[in-house]
């Protein structure tokens, strides 16, 4: 042997590498390894250790490639096991259930096995030497890292509840029943009473195309979270392009002064609410929908989720934008829906766009993990501190 | 505790799948267990070929003692892994097949709360056990076991069993993460009667084999997932080992079980909503074998509604396949 340090084990490579892809692991999980190798099993060839590996790290088939496409970059070749030892082990019959004996009489090597990792050939590029590595053939593996994650959306919008009882009576309510026996002098049946069911119901309405086209992804994952984790009674996801609005009235523009940001406060009073426009059922804008048709089904005392950029993303100030969204959310108040903006540009570079604005007449959030519980907070009532409430 | 110790049974192969037609297990159909010489009943072999990888996936659960967690397409033999595995075993199978009102308690044990006050009411003529107290005086009287209650009963008696976890994602999310402590532990304790304590106790050998299958409606909690290990079936579209899993099943015709299998494959090469999934293959062949359908008549894929769930599946058969011969109605 040589004097270099000992190599650490591959697996302890592999393991903290798919830790750092996001796979939730702990140390547990790797002695479950240790024990699953003392037991046997993986030691028949490198694809036996992979779909080991695979079968205990990974929860998911995602996390499964995740792990798979790791040990493959390691590129372990020859896994192989030197002279075994045979230890006689006393192996506890079943029939006797008090022996103590817990080890399997497996051929436990004398020595670590070892693991020749060929490396590649580099084309003439000297070999690096870190920890003899074997460079990864397969191409990158990318994985999205998004500011705002799966469980993240999922623990919050599980806050959103609106329950009420309904459905067949399974419940006990013992309270009642108490109650009616003593009025009753006599046992009687039990007082059952339908199971709370969550009532709340959320209208998504996300923008599209134009600025909002580099967002996509991260969008797409966030709506598929929403739509799959939310426990709410229905979740409704449609699409519009800049405003979901069109065709306010813009007469009551001429009165603002001529600056170059106007402020709306000192008409807010005169806008009317405006629910005209289309809106979108698909991801590619081709299904429209008559706005004022889908807020009489979805929206009225129900809670709204409005995903956009408002203009921060090409740091444009549009007051006519500003007036549909006004209007807009004057006819949500007039059906008594809640409602809350979630931006995906961070809030540094919303002073002197319309997100700025609206963030003033509306509760706006950035798309992160606590923008989304405050917007979840806010839909369900809580008191948000805005400069001018509409 | 036994989690950390390995289970030294010897591990299961592919024969133990395909040993007698019938054997005699114990008879999980009562609702308690006794503690020696159980009632035992006929249980029928559950025709299932597993493949290597899955085999391995049973083998790593068993030794390490871990739920095994089965992900897969509708229909793909998740649910009768358990069974095929029960019977390979010898061992008795508990169920438990989860709806969404379920609870984590009801898996342990339920407790008659109900009953029990009305026999205390009826002061009199309320019934009386065999020394001739009043069942209400005793609260086990109305202690009804859970399958994974009775599993652990059995363990403490020290016998084994296998438990099935059917479709865990479709109760509430509570239901996963309050099953924690008793997976870990495989001990539970009946709150309102102390006295009845069981516990798998310290061998390895006689923890419960727990099945756990997941139709991916609903993400389960990370601490969950953590104890169970993990494996996705995949369908194996190659005809040869299609066959295969056909004749152990009712369709003897070899020939018709090939024709069977590649013509399923050629189905889920087209563009469908639903592709056709393996127990819908079994549930077709059988008919065909039944009805001696010969195998040159397949390629119009007759009898297509056991196959072809959604009308906009059923045009597209039609556009690559052409209009279905068969009527349905029995061949004199």
């Amino acid at each position: 042997m040589s004097d270099a340090p000992p190599r650490e084990f591959f697996l302890w490579r592999l393991f903290c590498l798919v830790r750092g892809h996001g796979c939730a692991l702990g140390v547990d999980d790797y002695e479950a390894m240790r024990l699953a190798l003392r037991a046997g099993f993986g030691w028949a060839s490198p694809t036996a250790l992979r779909n080991l590996c695979g079968a205990l790290w990974a929860k998911s088939r995602q996390e499964r490639a995740i792990v798979e496409a790791l040990f493959d970059e390691l590129g372990v070749e020859h896994w192989t096991l030197p002279d075994v030892e045979r230890r006689t082990i006393e192996v506890a019959s079943p029939a006797s259930t008090k022996a103590p004996s817990s080890v399997r009489a497996v051929e436990l090597p004398r020595t670590a096995p070892t693991v020749r990792e060929t490396p590649k050939k580099g084309g003439g590029l000297p070999s690096v030497p870190f920890g003899g590595l074997a460079g990864g053939a397969s191409g990158m593996l990318l994985l999205p890292q998004y500011p705002l994650r799966y469980r993240e959306v999922a623990q919050a919008c599980r806050r959103l509840r609106r329950t009420f009882r309904d459905g067949p009576r399974t419940e006990l309510d013992v309270d009642a029943t108490i109650e009616a026996r003593c009025r009753r002098g006599v046992a009687g049946p039990p007082v059952l009473v339908p199971r709370r069911r969550n009532a709340a119901r959320l209208l998504v309405l996300v923008d599209r195309e134009g600025s909002m086209a580099p967002f996509h992804p991260f969008l797409n994952d966030v709506c598929d979270a929403i739509q799959r984790s939310a426990g709410l009674a229905r979740v409704s996801l449609f699409y519009f392009r800049n405003c979901p609005t069109s065709g306010a009235d813009d007469v009551v523009l001429d009165a603002l002064s001529d600056d170059l940001e106007p402020l709306l406060d000192p008409i807010l009073p005169l806008i009317a609410p405006h629910d005209e426009g289309t809106i979108f059922e698909d991801r590619q804008m081709l299904q429209p929908r008559p706005l004022a048709t889908v807020l009489e089904e979805e929206a009225v005392s129900g809670s709204v989720l409005l995903i956009t950029d408002a203009g921060a993303a090409r740091g444009r100030y549009d007051v006519t934008r500003l007036l549909e969204t006004v209007a807009f959310m004057k006819r949500l108040r007039a059906l008594d829906a809640r409602h809350a903006w979630l931006n995906p540009v961070p809030r540094e570079r919303w002073s002197g766009t319309t997100a700025g604005h609206i963030a003033r007449y509306a509760p706006m959030f950035p798309l992160d993990r606590w923008g989304m519980r405050n917007a979840i907070d806010a839909l369900r009532g809580a008191r948000v501190r805005l400069e001018r409430p509409v | 505790m036994t989690r950390h110790r390995i289970d030294i049974t010897p591990p299961l192969t592919e024969e133990a799948f395909f040993g007698q037609e019938v054997r005699q297990i114990e008879d999980t159909q009562k609702g308690s267990v006794s503690p020696e010489n159980p009632p035992t009943r006929e249980v029928a072999r559950e025709p299932y070929l597993p493949d290597n990888k899955l085999l391995e996936a049973v083998n790593l659960a068993i030794a390490l003692g871990r739920p095994l967690l089965l992900q897969g397409d509708p229909g793909c033999g998740k649910t009768r892994l358990a069974f095929a595995v029960a019977y390979a075993l010898g061992l008795p199978l508990e169920e438990c097949h989860v709806k969404s009102t379920a609870r984590a308690q009801d898996l342990l044990y339920t407790y008659d709360a109900v009953n029990r006050l009305y026999d205390a009411q009826l002061g009199d003529k309320a019934p009386r056990d065999a020394a001739g107290n009043p069942t209400s005086s005793d609260p086990s009287n109305y202690v009804r076991l859970g399958p994974l209650g009775r599993a652990i009963v059995r363990a403490h008696h020290g016998r084994r069993s296998v438990v099935l976890i059917d479709e865990v994602d479709k109760a509430d999310l509570d239901f996963p993460n309050d099953l924690l402590w008793e997976l870990d532990r495989l001990e539970f304790q009946v709150a309102e009667c102390p006295s009845m304590r069981y516990s798998a106790g310290d061998d390895p050998s006689m923890r419960p084999i727990l099945f756990v299958t997941h139709n991916e409606e609903k993400a389960l909690p990370t601490a969950f997932l953590r104890r169970c290990v993990y494996h996705y079936i995949e369908l194996d579209e190659d005809p040869e080992r299609l066959k295969q899993i056909l004749l152990l099943h009712e369709v003897k015709d070899e020939k018709l079980a090939l024709k069977a299998a590649e013509v399923l494959k050629r189905l889920r090469a087209l563009d469908l909503t639903k592709k056709p999934s393996l127990s819908e293959l079994i549930d077709w062949a059988g008919y065909l074998s039944a009805m001696n359908v010969a195998p040159e008549d397949l390629d119009t894929v007759p009898y297509r509604g056991a196959l072809l769930k959604q009308a906009e599946d059923l045009q597209v058969v039609e556009s690559a396949f052409g209009a279905s011969s068969a009527t349905g109605l029995r061949r004199p």
